[in-house]
């Protein structure tokens, strides 16, 4: 007997993650639909003897293809025909949930209504009579409370297609009425949208003649999420709350667990790994070259990328923590109308606060917006926020050249790099992306506790690009940078003679301009695009400094001979400005691939950016030597 | 007088009259319920700033752009 499949079908944030957690454990794949960077979660549960498919679908209000969800809902229920279909619906929210289910029915798909979050619907006071609402609807109702895992069994026992009653069989008079008049709509009007306005009022009525006779609304508890929403979206305090709660985060990243971590990490596998793997390589008597691209090449690349796992994992955690309270949506609340000066809506306020943290996750968060237009707006923008990778250089030559003012110095590039978002958000809203940004319309769901295990499986599923490139790209890469810098074409040499040297001197004119127009500049230059923490690395290994200093004040007092004869303190400043703005890494380009699903548009970033960044760097140093600050 | 629902006061009880927007705005709000005589109740508004409102028995943010295309009475 082939196996069955099931598609879960609902509106967002009803609790569709948490039940199809429940139904197949581990057992889930994560995909993607033809074409198109929405996610497509796969999963399998046995029951009895049977093997069930199950597919969460994106979370839709509707099936008219009006968003790239819907579409691909709607194509994946025509197309591909599972065998019956659960509608998971918010209890607490019904009137608005069932007009999904009702285009459900339309279609005639085997359909089991789950009504998932009763608890809430309790406390607002609704009192749903299940059989009744099945009745009227013409299929199975079944209820649960998926958070406590109520309900969920009696949801297993229903998937079977035999038990649930065909839409648009006799069992339910409305429906029957629902069905044969939007047919006659369909038939008499001949102008479409007006017949579609028709059709979308008919299902309305119908659902309140169904909730009629199933649903009856007693008195409401007090809402605590109505009084949290005075407070967190009040017009005066909503701001600095949002800020708080922001430093909060951050702080925990980067100061309280997240950093420490990664400091641990780094001191393992720079520490104990590098020398437990060169002392037993040289046991082995392996060659002095394989060693060093395993030390130099390897672990020094793929290991400087992997110590910033922790980190990511901190903030995405916290990240999709806050993501399922359902404060995100507040936030998108305040910051619309500042962010619509730029030809964004708020919803795109979120990616360039995560852009402080990491680029990659930045970029991918503009998944949330709904036309392309924004999408690629906020994903070419989002990489001007200056990302945590870029600090070390700025710490390194902040502590050389401006000492005593080196918090002022770091907090004017960030702030740089939010000016130049907000100006190309300008130049792309008045050129190329004319047009009104996406208009703002979103459900604003009550604050909720997320569980623990969805919180872990969306930090996974958002973490885990992280690790699989640090063994792809940023593996190979490191392999790549330690040939070029160990040899040139009569074998192994000194660095200043490798063909690192050589590049770095070919990229080195375009900066003469700038002020730091040297091959180890341009070294940096290059391998800062691998990733942005390997330009310190570079001038570090360049400027021969035995070990990675730690700490920027060390490294300076190292570094102060060597790089202060090549660095003005004015052309230092430019580098800075050049770093923070110029292409993104590779794990930033290779996101903005995926998301926007296009080489040319991954270009366009790579080479406008670097253009803007050669462009306010060079008026920064050109500028600054009028004003006499060259010296 | 139908007035658009962007001037309308928080607290207030409002039923929509109809929509003039881009015909796909339009089907949009229309499928989330903002269909003519749909009470709808303003919670949150600020001059220029997003809105938010009850319709339906859930919650919905809107932007000032939307809401200045709702008529309502």
């Amino acid at each position: 007997m082939s196996a069955l499949t099931v598609a879960l079908a609902g509106n967002p944030n009803t609790g569709k993650s948490t039940i199809f957690n429940f139904l197949t454990g581990a057992r889930q794949h994560i995909g993607n639909w033809p074409g198109v960077t929405v996610d497509k979660k796969m999963g399998q549960m046995t029951k009895g003897n049977k093997q069930i498919n199950i597919i969460d679908l994106p979370g839709t209000y509707s099936l008219s293809a009006y968003s790239l969800e819907e579409k691909i809902v709607k194509d994946f229920l025509l197309e591909e025909k599972p065998d019956m279909v659960v509608n998971v619906v918010d209890a607490s929210n019904i009137e608005r949930n069932l007009y999904l289910t009702v285009q459900l029915l339309e279609m005639g798909i085997p359909t089991v209504v789950n009504l998932n979050m009763m608890d809430e619907a309790g406390e607002k006071g609704y009192n749903i009579n299940l059989e009744a609402l099945g009745k009227n609807l013409g299929v199975k109702v079944i209820s649960s409370v998926a958070t406590s895992k109520n309900g969920l069994n009696q949801l297993v026992d229903s998937l079977d297609p035999s038990l649930t009653r065909l839409a648009g069989a006799a069992d339910s008079k409305l429906l029957a009425e629902h069905l044969k008049a939007i047919e006659n709509i369909k038939k008499s009007e001949n102008n479409s949208e007006i017949a579609d306005e028709k059709v979308i009022e008919a299902r309305y009525e119908f659902i309140n003649k169904v909730l009629e006779k199933s649903l009856v609304i007693n008195e409401a508890k007090e809402s605590w999420s109505d009084k949290l929403d005075n407070l967190l979206t009040n017009r005066v305090l909503g701001i600095p709350i949002f800020l708080s709660i922001m430093y909060v985060m951050f702080q925990a990243t980067f100061a309280w667990v997240g950093q420490p971590l990664s400091d641990i990490l780094d001191g393992f596998i720079g520490g104990t790994l590098t020398d437990w793997v060169s002392g037993g390589m040289e046991s082995l008597g392996t060659a002095g070259w394989l060693q060093s691209l395993v030390v130099d090449g390897i672990i020094g690349g793929v290991g400087g990328v992997l110590v910033f796992v922790p980190l990511i994992f901190t903030l995405f955690l916290l990240i999709s923590f806050l993501d399922g309270t359902g404060y995100m949506a507040r936030v998108a609340f305040i910051m619309d109308r500042a962010m619509r000066r730029i030809g964004l809506s708020g919803k795109a306020f979120l990616p360039m606060l995560i852009g402080f943290g990491c680029s990659v996750p930045a970029i991918m968060g503009a998944r949330a917006l709904d036309t392309e237009r924004d999408r690629r707006i906020a994903v070419l923008i989002a990489p001007f926020m200056s990302c945590g990778a870029r600090l070390p250089v700025y710490a390194l030559f902040a502590a050389l050249f401006f000492p005593g003012r080196e918090s002022a110095v770091v907090l004017s590039l960030y702030i740089l790099g939010i000016i130049i978002a907000i100006i190309m958000g300008l130049i792309f809203k008045s050129t190329y992306f004319k047009g009104d940004a996406e208009p703002f319309l979103m459900e604003l769901p009550p604050y909720r506790i997320p569980t623990l295990k969805t919180v872990l499986l969306q930090t996974w599923e958002k973490g885990k690009g992280f690790l699989v490139k640090a063994g792809t790209i940023i593996f190979s890469m490191s392999v790549l940078i330690w040939f070029l810098s160990s040899y040139n074409f009569s074998g192994p040499v000194d660095i200043a003679d490798s063909l690192l040297a050589t590049i770095g001197g070919v990229i080195a004119p375009l900066f003469t301009l700038h002020g730091f127009g040297t091959w180890q500049s341009g070294v940096a230059v290059l391998t800062g695009i691998l990733a942005k923490e390997a330009v310190v690395a570079t001038l570090g290994v360049i400027y021969g400094i035995s070990e990675l200093a730690e700490d920027a004040a060390q490294a300076a007092t190292q570094l102060q001979g060597s790089i202060g004869a090549t660095f003005t303190g004015l052309s230092a400043y430019a580098f800075m400005v050049f770093t923070l703005l110029y292409t993104p890494c590779m794990a930033a380009l290779g996101t903005i691939k995926k998301e926007l699903n296009s080489w040319k548009w991954a270009l366009f970033a790579a080479g406008y950016t670097f253009l803007v960044a050669w462009i306010v760097s060079l008026l920064i140093y050109r500028v600054g030597l009028l004003l006499g600050l060259g010296g | 007088m139908n007035r658009p629902l962007s001037s309308i006061k928080k607290g207030s009880v409002v039923y929509i009259q109809n929509i003039e927007s881009c015909s796909q705005c339009k089907h949009h709000l229309e499928e989330m319920g903002f269909i003519p005589g749909t009470p709808v109740e303003v919670c949150r508004c600020c001059n220029k700033g997003p809105l938010v409102v009850a319709i339906r028995g859930g919650k919905i943010m809107l932007g000032q752009e939307m809401a200045r295309h709702i008529m309502v009475k």
